[in-house]
């Protein structure tokens, strides 16, 4: 096999490989996530954060996750409905940011197990 | 992301380059620096931008350490069977021939083991469920074939002799507490130092690099190269233990007598192979054996075939950007070793690898690479297969899985 056939054959496996990235980058629908979000945000903003859970309790009516980023992220679901979320479960979360006791956390609206 | 990823790709296949020109920096060393710092990096960068830059870099790396390995002679885990078979080729003018057959084995092993993935998630974890228990007495059967395929009962001797001295060096060195890089001293004095003192003491002259395509591989050869590079890659990723050396031992006995071209075809195959296996156990068996696929599986836990099918493209792209990072470094390797004194270079390799290995290993590993090295002469002086050497792997995975 010659130099040039290698690199037309190596040309065409990046080829195929960048459009299988692609496509399937379409299908994976993992945000990106800051932890200095609470930061940079006022509370009632809406937010999108993924990380993995590092604790989780479960109250009456409400479960309190705590996900891991820089900074540990509190997130309060309200459900009526029985959570199957564990620790180092890896989430996608949506909701927003709310104040109580002076602490900032995410009240969610949306959570999605990733891995 | 796709953006985000392809930037992670780009500089993963830099990482993997750098990697591989220098021994004694392993991959699996960034990958879990990485991993220390991964609270920090996913601040700016998503998980899975991280997981692609480790993948890349992976990939790159099974590339570009031919470079060091062939040029160098200093060969890695990776490399030590091909190291013997491309230093040949260099002592012959062509270096760049030994790359470029190395590549060839590394990029189309890649697209076939790519291709084949769908057939594998299904084999996998069928091959693993029934043959896990007999990897001990398969390696057992590899190293008496090892010893009874030498010539005469003499050489037989002698060949045993060298299997058991290499077999204890490395149950100590591997069983040496707190030593870094264990595998670097030992290595280096099997098949590197050795080599380059032999080299030194015959006086060998380096003749000039040409960066010809004179070497031709026949069909035949080149898809018993390439199976091979595919079956035993498999097996180093399926069973626990077993690295890619010992996978080109296995390799080369089953595949009989095949020449120096062919060969360093499918060794550049396996390490390349072994680094997709991985991906694929970790998504059917949730078993990685590669260090940098063991990172990537800390990072995300487990993979759905979505996240199986971005690595794989991944890998795809990692693979072409690496056949011509490899390429052309190899020509500049080529011109720069027509300008140095081949005496003054074995002599400075020699040194460089002792200093890493002082820094990575310390004055123990100085030790250790003294009597690697010492053990590394015995082959070319009694005149067997240095394989046997590989017996330093060997014997410490045999003992691990049989007692």
């Amino acid at each position: 096999m010659k130099e040039t056939l290698l690199l037309k054959i190596a040309l065409i496996c990046s080829m195929v490989g960048l459009v299988a990235l692609f496509f399937i980058s379409q299908r994976i629908e993992l945000k990106d996530y800051k932890a200095d979000f609470l930061n940079n945000k006022n509370i009632g903003d809406s937010v999108k954060l993924s990380g993995k859970i590092n604790r989780i309790t479960t109250g009456n009516n409400v479960v309190f996750i705590e996900l891991i980023q820089q900074l540990p992220v509190s997130i309060v679901v309200f459900t009526d409905k029985e959570v199957n979320l564990n620790e180092d479960d890896f989430v996608e979360i949506s909701g927003k940011i709310q104040e109580y006791n002076g602490k900032e956390e995410i009240i969610a609206d949306k959570i999605k197990v990733v891995h | 992301m796709l953006v985000e990823i392809l930037i992670a790709i780009i500089l993963g296949c830099l990482m993997g380059l750098i990697t591989g020109l220098t021994p004694g920096l392993h991959i699996n060393l960034v990958s879990l620096i990485l991993l220390g710092i991964s609270p920090i990096l996913l601040v700016y960068t998503s998980i899975l931008a991280v997981a692609s830059f480790i993948i890349a870099m992976s990939i790159t790396h099974t590339f570009t350490d031919f470079i060091s390995a062939t040029y160098l002679g200093a060969p890695s885990d990776d490399t030590a069977m091909a190291v013997l078979p491309a230093h040949r080729l260099l002592l012959q003018g062509m270096g760049h021939e030994a790359i470029r057959l190395a590549t060839i084995g590394s990029l189309v092993c890649l697209i076939v083991t790519v291709a084949l993935t769908p057939i594998l998630i299904f084999i996998v974890p069928i091959i693993f469920n029934s043959l896990k228990n007999y990897v001990g007495w398969l390696l057992l059967a590899l190293v008496i074939f090892m010893i009874l395929r030498e010539q005469n009962s003499n050489k037989k001797f002698w060949a045993f002799g060298i299997v058991i001295l290499s077999g204890v060096l490395g149950i100590i060195v591997l069983n040496m507490p707190n030593l870094k890089d264990p595998l670097l001293p030992m290595l280096s004095g099997l098949f590197g130092v050795s080599v380059l003192l032999l080299s030194l003491a015959q006086k060998v002259k380096l003749p000039p690099q040409k960066v010809t395509e004179h070497v031709k591989v026949g069909m035949k050869d080149k898809i018993k190269s390439i199976g091979s590079g595919v079956f035993s890659g498999s097996l180093v990723s399926i069973f626990p233990g077993l690295g890619p050396a010992q996978a080109a031992v296995l390799a080369s006995q089953i595949v009989g007598e095949i020449n120096t071209f062919s060969y360093l075809i499918m060794v550049g195959g396996i390490n390349t192979v072994s680094m997709i296996l991985s991906l694929i156990t970790l998504f059917t068996i949730e078993k990685a054996r590669n260090g940098s696929i063991i990172v990537v599986q800390q990072l995300l836990k487990n993979i759905d075939m979505n996240t199986l099918i971005l690595f794989l493209s991944v890998a795809l792209i990692a693979g072409g950007i690496a056949t011509f990072l490899t390429m052309y470094i190899s020509r500049i390797f080529s011109k720069i070793m027509n300008k140095v004194n081949y005496s003054f270079l074995s002599i400075a390799i020699i040194i460089f690898v002792c200093f890493m290995v002082f820094y990575f290993s310390g004055f123990i590993g100085l030790l250790i690479l003294i009597v690697a090295t010492a053990i590394g002469l015995l082959p070319n002086i009694v005149n067997v297969s240095r394989s046997n050497s590989m017996a330093c792997l060997l014997i410490p995975i045999i003992l691990l899985s049989l007692l």
